[in-house]
């Protein structure tokens, strides 16, 4: 069983040194989707946080 | 790898590279800490996290896309030839198994971080004008505009020997004035145009209001730290070993500018420190010892003599940093009363105004000085070549340049983007939770010892004042 490599002799010959190799679209679509999903993520919050920060100022002044 | 001097040349580089890295993060550490000072007290932890938040955004689009602007369009593209496909532009796609570890490729990874860093600083420079009043979330995605589209796209086209700015129009920019902070200084201004002043920041008579720091010594010490890292900016434009006799072909080493043209350490050292001493000289007199444009004076000075700091000689520097350091000022102010804009932190001045003039005056100075070597057809550059063919730098390239640094790929848009996210009420806070502070949420207050006693331009802005 190896995820990748399984010796250091050589060093001359190895190229991509992570693990899964050949991985690397699949990754850059997750990296995407944690990207824009978190940009959702915060909006969606700070929309919360606002409309609780109005709530609170307009019953400070009531 | 396989000769002692091939490893050590290639180690030094990665390692070079790699401190300009961690010096560089000063200047990130430096913003948040002026902005925090700048800030009053209700409005820390947004101001704080806001800037914060931008690392890691900018992080994830310059890895997904950034790196990859930067070597696949210094032709426009179709300005100067199309996308570029060569094995550059191959290792910096985010797929590419040169972004990641590799036991064949040293350098990417560290490369790619120090441009990384640019792109923090050049969308951080926008996070200070827009304090107390601008939504994280609007400020995010502008950040991510920036940082990882239209800085980098100006990199590839003015901050690198290949790109069409450099190779047709003999465009100089060494040290980044309007590169980095040309764009930066547009964009903060175009943002703070849709974002408006914050409230009661203009008396009704148009008389703008002092909104004093709640610390004004966070401010400088923020200051102090943006010029520490600074030099690990500076190093970070140069290559550090280079065969700099492209001509006659005898082997010379030197470092070199972005562009492989030579320059040395000892030049932007000197340079460097004299700029920063006129410009705080100059800061000085003209705001007549304040503390916060006598700092900024510095940081301006340097900036406005940054252009051409790889070749000034340090008293052309001075003197040019001192004169960057007197317009940007004067233009803050008249911009300031003239159109109503709130930069709370003077970015669009000390970063747009001055870097702007600084790419105008090294066009004027260095009239004449083989901006990079030809890419193709030597002698094609428009405004003038020098005796070998090579793109010669001349006043109305870095003119149309510092145009294009400041307006086409700053101002225009940043313009845009912020009146899309404004009509999606993204862009500003509510004004109940202007006036209330940004922070009321949930944080708690941090200084609580001085709740008693309401700062004058709080009572200003809760009284209503327009």
């Amino acid at each position: 069983m190896s995820t990748g490599l399984e010796s250091f002799a050589s060093p001359a010959g190895i190229t991509a040194m992570y693990p899964f190799p050949g991985s690397e679209t699949f990754l850059v679509i997750v990296l995407v989707a944690i990207w824009l999903i978190w940009h959702i993520w915060q909006i969606g919050h700070e929309n919360r946080e606002l409309r609780e920060s109005q709530r609170k100022a307009r019953e400070s002044k009531g | 790898m396989d000769t002692d001097i091939g490893g050590l040349t290639t180690i030094f580089t990665e390692f070079y590279y790699w401190v300009t890295v961690v010096l560089m993060f000063l200047i990130h550490v430096g913003f948040c800490t002026y902005e925090v000072g700048a800030s009053r007290r209700k409005n820390l932890q947004h101001t704080l996290m806001k800037n914060t938040m931008c690392i890691p955004l900018i992080t994830v689009t310059f890895f997904l896309f950034g790196w990859w602007i930067y070597f696949a369009l210094p032709n426009g593209p179709w300005i100067n030839g199309p996308i570029n496909e060569d094995a550059f532009t191959a290792a910096a796609v985010p797929w590419s198994e040169h972004m990641g570890t590799n036991m064949q490729d040293r350098i990417n990874g560290v490369f790619w971080a120090a441009f990384l860093l640019f792109s923090w600083t050049t969308a951080s420079i926008i996070s200070g004008a827009l304090i107390e009043r601008v939504r994280t979330a609007g400020f995010l995605i502008i950040a991510v505009m920036v940082g990882s589209v239209t800085w980098i796209l100006d990199a590839a086209w003015g901050w690198s020997a290949a790109g069409w700015m450099v190779q047709l129009m003999g465009y100089h920019d060494a040290y980044a004035s309007g590169v980095v902070h040309g764009i930066a200084g547009g964009s903060a201004l175009a943002v703070l145009a849709v974002l408006g002043p914050r409230i009661g920041r203009f008396a009704p008579d148009g008389t703008p209001r002092v909104v004093p720091p709640h610390n004004p010594w966070l401010i400088t010490v923020g200051l102090f730290l943006i010029f520490t890292g600074f030099w690990g900016f500076y190093a970070a434009c140069n290559i550090p070993i280079w065969d700099v006799d492209p001509v006659t072909e005898v082997t010379f080493f030197s470092a070199t500018n972005i562009y492989f043209m030579p320059t040395t350490l000892s030049a932007i050292t000197f340079n460097f420190i004299l700029s920063l001493s006129g410009g705080l000289m100059m800061g000085y007199v003209v705001s007549k010892g304040d503390p916060f444009w006598s700092y900024s004076g510095g940081l301006a000075g340097i900036i406005t003599a940054s252009a051409g700091n790889d070749l000034y000689h340090p008293i052309q520097a001075l003197i040019i940093g001192m004169a960057g350091v007197w317009v940007a000022y004067k233009l803050h102010h008249w911009v300031e009363r003239r159109f109503k804009i709130d930069d709370v932190v003077g970015a669009a001045a000390v970063h747009g105004y001055a870097g702007t003039f600084g790419v105008i005056v090294a066009g004027f100075v260095l009239w004449g000085y083989p901006a990079a070597a030809p890419t193709g057809e030597p002698g094609i550059a428009w405004f003038g070549s020098t005796p070998e063919g090579f793109p010669a730098i001349n006043p109305i390239g870095n003119i149309l340049g510092a145009f294009i640094m400041w307006g086409v790929l700053g101002f225009l848009p940043a313009w845009v983007v912020a009146k899309i996210l404004d009509a999606f009420g993204l862009l500003r806070v509510p004004r109940e939770v202007e006036i209330a502070g940004l922070d009321t949420h949930a944080s708690p207050d941090p200084y609580p010892e001085f709740a008693l006693r309401e700062p004058e331009f709080d009572r200003i802005q809760r009284e209503g004042a327009n």
